[in-house]
């Protein structure tokens, strides 16, 4: 057959253009977001944010607990220190998922 | 009057907040529950129409060779897709539908709002951004968080509760677990509070600048000059926004499946 020679058949082609793109859109769009994560106002808020969230959180849930019973300034303490040491785990946690999202999906923990 | 000062006094009139104004377009509800529809409510309806239209116009007529719009919205489906399975395995593949809803939805009222409001309409009409708004933040990092929740019990029962029992010396693990809970406890709120200050602190800047740039066009002589240091670093600021547009929508999502993940697959320590 002569067109054999000038027409390659779809799975050539496919493979052809498989080695000429460095990647699948989706992967570089993917890759590019995660480089991008490091807006400075991006990653402040991200950390602010989750320090912030433990803290508030504890800190109300132990207020509520102290309204309750009538202890007030005792469980907001602890729910205060608590909630800061959690903070710290997500700060902790959250660095983590961005590390291992540059480094390609490697599994945390 | 000049044209800039009828210009002056119309922005500052409008303070760097006004633009997050909830307001009622018409009333609805009861006397104690509130459901009119509001400018909030406006614009998540333009975003959730934007949406559906774009995916109807580009399923429409499928090919196998896509067109511009098809190839648009197939990169968006194998976005997402590759996104839930690197986090969950391919096991949470099933919540696909929620994430990629999830994702254009906030993605396109973040987009959305930055579009310029025409002038002279109703203020009800302004161009608004849902996501600047906390409880509309916290509403969505909700569903998630008892997505995460009810998904985790049905599949894992109580085995569920293990993620919060890390491997510690026992005298520790009291405390540990305590603190573990908190953690996973405040997940929706750091999750809220991160989109919701996003889109507010990147709004506010630009109609700072944006009031920069009117009140040195109203001074004298060479004041007028420096307006273009503002106006351009708006500009810069304006294609910054569109970035972090797309950006807080992924980490939304990309966290969302990270959550996910814990309920659909047993944690590892």
């Amino acid at each position: 057959m002569p067109e054999k020679d000038d027409l390659p058949s779809i799975d050539e082609y496919g493979e052809r253009l498989d080695k000429a793109r460095p990647g699948s859109v989706a992967e570089q769009l993917q890759a590019r977001a995660a480089l991008n994560q490091s807006t400075a106002l991006g990653k402040g808020i991200r950390i602010a944010s989750e320090l912030l969230a433990a803290l508030l959180l504890a800190g109300a849930l132990g207020y509520g607990l102290d309204r309750l019973i009538g202890t007030l300034p005792l469980f907001m303490l602890i729910g205060l220190f608590l909630g800061f040491a959690a903070g710290i785990l997500n700060v902790h946690r959250a660095m983590n998922e961005t590390d291992a999202s540059l480094a390609e999906g490697g599994e945390e923990e | 009057m000049s044209a800039v000062d009828h210009l002056f006094a119309a922005t500052a009139f409008a303070g760097p907040m006004e633009q997050f104004e909830i307001v009622s377009i018409f009333p609805f509800g009861t006397e104690n529950i509130n459901l009119e529809f509001t400018n909030a409510s406006l614009w998540m309806l333009i975003s959730v129409l934007v949406a559906s239209a774009f995916m109807f116009a580009a399923t429409n007529k499928a090919q196998l060779v896509p067109g511009r719009m098809q190839s648009a919205a197939e990169m968006l489906y194998q976005f997402i897709a590759n996104m839930l399975r690197d986090a969950t395995g391919g096991e949470g593949m099933k919540f696909f539908p929620y994430i990629f809803t999830l994702f254009v939805f906030i993605f396109l009222c973040n987009l959305l709002g930055l579009l310029p409001t025409i002038p002279g309409v109703p203020h009800a009409l302004h161009v608004f951004t849902p996501t600047s708004h906390i409880i509309v933040t916290f509403a969505l990092a909700m569903v998630t968080f008892l997505l995460v929740i009810i998904t985790g019990f049905y599949k894992q029962g109580f085995g569920f509760l293990k993620m919060f029992v890390p491997t510690v010396p026992l005298w520790l693990l009291p405390l540990i677990t305590v603190i573990e809970v908190l953690s996973f406890l405040s997940r929706p709120i750091s999750l809220s509070i991160r989109l919701f200050a996003n889109m507010l602190a990147g709004h506010l800047i630009l109609k700072l600048f944006a009031g920069f740039v009117v009140g040195l066009l109203a001074a004298d002589g060479l004041f007028k000059a420096i307006a273009i240091i503002p106006l351009l670093g708006n500009v810069g600021v304006f294609m910054l926004e569109i970035l972090v547009a797309f950006l807080q929508a992924y980490v939304f999502a990309m966290l969302s499946c990270i959550y996910l993940n814990d309920a659909v697959n047993e944690a590892h320590h």
